[in-house]
């Protein structure tokens, strides 16, 4: 279990002052695998680092598995050390002078779990087995490759036996088909030993694929948390519906509908029609948005709400699917279709298309916001 | 609940690293500086004066010196660049046999001291019985000596030969910086061999290569122990040897005030050099690239050319080592100097070698092993946490911790060695005269070395690497124990290693603090030449056999201790 409350960490560099985090509050129950999703510089790896304790916050309560190992009033600070934790970093951090099974073994011998020999032996062994490297004890660590180091530095981290795991960005190293692989095994083993994870990122496949509950961080602030599908589905605002996943947005203003919808927007395709539930106001600017996959492509008009021939400008096939490149009236729109057999005709250069409103997202424009 | 405040945000052991190191380095200049408005004995009251600057200033004497100075420093860096371009592209470019056989040797070469060098010149080219000198006037039927040994020319050519090994260095380490694909694209796009090379390779080489020279040039300007040797004899001064001319006067008493204002006025020339070194070196590292690792740079096949590239190694290490060395070995042999010939070979002895240790004398070797290891091991030890403090913490004043580590290196030897003294003098500390104001020198003039070396050590050592550690719950002294100090530590004795060498050999700080309790092997050569030449030389030998052995057997156990790790 972890919990975060009020985080804050601001940093002094030569030019002034930076926020890396500001007041973060989160909740990771026991065994839950939460994914700290964001662009770069967003303060996802300096939220990592204070839990670890490698970082000191100005502000907030950070508690692990019910130990207060932060808090500003009083002051408490928990050493790295004393917080019983498991950590794969970017780089592995394989100590390049020692062998795969010295590199599992030094913290257990050296570190606060002082373990009798044959415990490390069977420790490391367990842990060898878990990431299935039994056999490589006496390969020194530098002639392993990219994956292996990596699952030397998972075996390290599952040795300790830890409550928490913590991960930033640990498979950004490795080449496409390791990760996917390594994605899976990490999610498995933890999932399987009950550890609750912490796990930093920019990967929005990689979010989508291992969390139990992700948070979209940007800026130093937390601006959603939730399910994966949760997420995609229900984006709360223009941030997050740009960081996972492709959408299509059109600008608009609100002239008419309900203040919590459906909602009429008057936009260059014409009037459109969203089912949001986003409480807006007639008369303000709005961006509507959808995904690809659910512009629905006609041959003929059909008889829904939000339907509109578009001319077809570019095609691309992917294989299991073709995105089209949509237009009508200057906006440009993806279509991304994988029903067989496509409406679509090779020799057609236009098509009906439907936004159909239950999928027609609506966020508050960003001058809006304000 | 402990807390790690003060180890990455700053706190108090690095501001105390910074003071304590502020106070070493701009102690003694500071007091030169003031020192150099002054006249009189350092210690005792006197008025402040401009007479030493006006004086200085107003003599035809000071700008024939400082003609003297740059001309030494243009004729160094001539010979440097004439030797030095060479050996460096053979050297980094090229499939020359036995390289690191080479570069070792070249790596020797730095550590054995300019003075035994100039000596053996000596023996060779002076004017009455130069074994060279005498050797052409019988050949040619020559009445005057051909080449005179005592003149600006050949100290310029001798210094020249013993700074091209660390030249090289900084050269081949500047090719191999380059990056690959800038010469291999325009190979791709059709370019020949001698296009690229005058096209691509010898423009992105300029700024390295014009660093390297400037470097050199001021290195030359603060050298004091060749021009002393060739050039007092004939009274040709330079500034270095005029301050110590001033400060241990054949006659009369040391004018430290006259001295202290031509140490300023050198620092000022060479902080001048230093400074367009540092302008030039900075677009030379904006051509440097970091390469990946397990790249290989290819190299010129020299085919049937390669006895040439031998022949060139040849042709720069008989004047520069083999001549000198065996020229020393031969006086060693002989009471009276001989004429190199077979017949005089029955007057050899090794009389010289059966008496070393007590012509070194035991005190000697106990200053000199003290000097040694006591100087290596504190710098070591200042370099290490001065470098982890720069590297690793966010302390606040980190740069300028780090320059003022640099600082003592861009002093000259002599205007340092100066400045301890009158700083002795001036505040009375009892460690004037003894071996401990050497350590003290030699310390704070290798703590610049020291930090550069480690510094790129610690960069190379991942943060992570010890924050892996401290997150599975070894502690701090844990780390620093089995990660940290396992990693660097072959660095750390190599490090340990060369400076302790550099003491051994260092004479230039050693002459001017010199007293009688203070004699270290350098100096007892020094002092040793005149009353007997032999002795002198058989020392001189016993040295560089000495730093030989030491050097290549700890090369070997440390290059086969850093191999492993990479």
């Amino acid at each position: 279990m972890i919990r975060i409350t009020g985080l804050t960490k601001t940093y002094q560099t030569g030019q002034g002052t930076v926020k890396a985090v500001r007041e973060i509050s989160l909740d990771i129950k026991t065994g839950e695998f939460c994914i700290l999703l964001g662009p770069s510089g967003c303060g996802k790896t300096t939220t990592l680092r204070c839990v670890a304790g490698l970082e000191r916050p100005d502000l907030g309560e950070i508690v692990i598995e019910d130990t207060v190992v932060n808090s500003h009033q009083p002051q408490i600070y928990v050493a790295p050390e004393d917080r019983g934790l498991g950590m794969i970093f970017q780089s592995y951090a394989i100590w390049p002078h020692l062998n795969v099974f010295q590199n599992i073994a030094l913290p257990l011998q050296h570190g606060k779990r002082k373990l009798s020999r044959a415990e490390v032996r069977d420790r490391v062994h367990e842990a060898l087995d878990l990431v299935r490297l039994r056999g490589m004890e006496t390969r020194r660590a530098t002639e392993l490759s990219g994956g292996q180091q990596q699952r030397v530095a998972l075996a390290r981290a599952f040795a300790c036996k830890p409550k928490v795991l913590l991960m930033d960005e640990p498979l950004s190293n490795l080449d496409a088909k390791l990760r996917e692989e390594m994605r899976f095994e990490i999610k498995q083993i933890t999932s399987g030993k009950g550890i609750t994870a912490l796990y930093v990122t920019h990967d929005q496949s990689e979010a989508l694929v291992m969390a139990d509950v992700v948070a979209v961080m940007h800026g130093g602030v937390i601006l959603q948390r939730g399910s994966p599908a949760d997420l995609y589905r229900n984006p709360e605002n223009l941030e997050v519906a740009q960081f996972l996943g492709d959408m299509n947005f059109i600008q608009g203003r609100k002239v008419d509908g309900g203040l919590r919808g459906p909602h009429q927007v008057e936009t260059p395709l014409g009037i459109l029609t969203s089912a949001s539930a986003r409480e807006v106001s007639r008369g303000n600017a709005v961006v509507l948005g959808i995904r690809p996959e659910d512009v629905r492509l006609y041959r003929e008009k059909p008889q829904a709400d939000n339907a509109l021939f578009t001319s077809i400008v570019h095609r691309q096939f992917l294989g299991n699917a073709t995105v089209y490149e949509l237009e009508c009236n200057g906006v440009r729109v993806f279509a991304r279709a994988t029903i067989y057999p496509t409406p679509v005709d090779s020799n057609m250069d236009g098509i009906f298309a439907v936004f159909d409103p239950s999928c027609l997202q609506l966020f508050r424009s960003a001058e809006s916001q304000k | 609940m402990k807390t790690n405040q003060g180890v990455l945000e700053g706190g108090k052991t690095p501001l105390l690293m910074l003071l304590l190191t502020l106070a070493l380095v701009l102690g003694p200049i500071g007091t030169t500086i003031w020192y150099s408005f002054r006249t009189g004995l350092p210690g005792f009251p006197s008025p402040y004066t401009l007479k030493n600057y006006v004086g200085a200033l107003s003599s035809p004497d000071t700008y024939r010196i400082f003609l003297n100075t740059l001309g030494l420093g243009v004729g160094t860096m001539i010979t440097v660049l004439c030797f030095g371009l060479p050996l460096a592209l053979l050297l980094g470019r090229t499939d020359l046999p036995a390289k690191n056989f080479w570069l070792t040797v070249l790596s020797v070469e730095i550590l054995i001291p300019g003075f035994l060098k100039a000596f053996s010149w000596i023996l060779l080219l002076n004017p009455r019985t130069g074994i060279i000198n005498v050797a052409i006037m019988g050949l040619l039927g020559l009445e005057k000596v051909p080449i005179n040994i005592y003149s600006l020319p050949a100290i310029s050519f001798i210094q020249g030969l013993s700074l091209t090994p660390p030249a090289v260095f900084m050269i081949v380490s500047a090719f191999r910086g380059m990056d690959v694909s800038l010469e291999e694209s325009a190979r791709v796009h059709g370019m020949g061999y001698s296009t690229i090379t005058r096209k691509i390779t010898l423009p992105l080489m300029m700024p390295a290569l014009v660093a390297a020279l400037l470097y050199y040039f001021v290195t030359a300007i603060e050298t004091f122990e060749i021009p002393a040797i060739l050039g007092l004899p004939s009274r040709i001064f330079v500034i270095t040897t005029l301050i110590y001319d001033q400060t241990n006067p054949d006659a009369g008493l040391p004018n430290f005030g006259k001295a202290s204002s031509m140490g300023i006025l050198l620092t000022l020339l060479s902080s001048v050099g230093l400074y367009f070194y540092f302008r030039t070196l900075k677009k030379a590292n904006q051509y440097a690239v970091i390469t990946g690792k397990g790249y290989r740079r290819k190299e010129i096949a020299l085919g049937k050319w390669k006895w040439a590239g031998i022949g060139f190694m040849l042709f720069y290490l008989v004047p520069a080592l083999i001549l000198p060395f065996l020229t020393l070995i031969w006086a060693s042999l002989f009471r009276y100097l001989q004429a190199p010939s077979l017949k005089v070979l029955h007057l050899a002895s090794l009389d010289a070698y059966t008496k070393i240790i007590d012509a070194a004398g035991p005190a000697v070797l106990k200053n000199t092993g003290l000097l040694m290891v006591i100087t290596a091991t504190v710098v070591m030890t200042l370099s290490a946490l001065i470098s982890w403090v720069v590297v690793r913490s966010r302390f606040k004043w980190k740069k300028l911790l780090d320059s003022a580590a640099f600082l003592p290196h861009a002093v000259p030897s002599v205007v340092f060695a100066l400045a301890l003294a009158v700083f002795a003098l001036t505040f009375r500390l009892p460690i004037y005269g003894t071996i401990f104001i050497l350590m003290f020198g030699n310390a704070i003039k290798s703590l610049g070395w020291g930090t550069r070396s480690l510094n790129s050590t610690m960069i190379q050592i991942h943060r992570d690497l010890e924050e892996a550690g401290q997150v599975h719950g070894m502690s701090r002294l844990q780390v620093l124990r089995k990660v940290i100090l396992p990693l660097i530590g072959p660095s750390l004795l190599n490090g340990w290693m060369w400076i302790a060498l550099l003491a051994l050999r260092e004479v230039t700080m050693a002459l001017m603090l010199y007293s009688t309790r203070n004699v270290v092997i350098s100096t007892q050569i020094w002092s040793l030449w005149r009353a007997d030449t032999a002795q002198a030389a058989a020392l001189g030998v016993v040295l560089v056999v000495v730093i030989a052995i030491v050097w290549f057997v700890a090369r070997g156990i440390l290059e086969r201790r850093i191999a492993m790790q990479s």
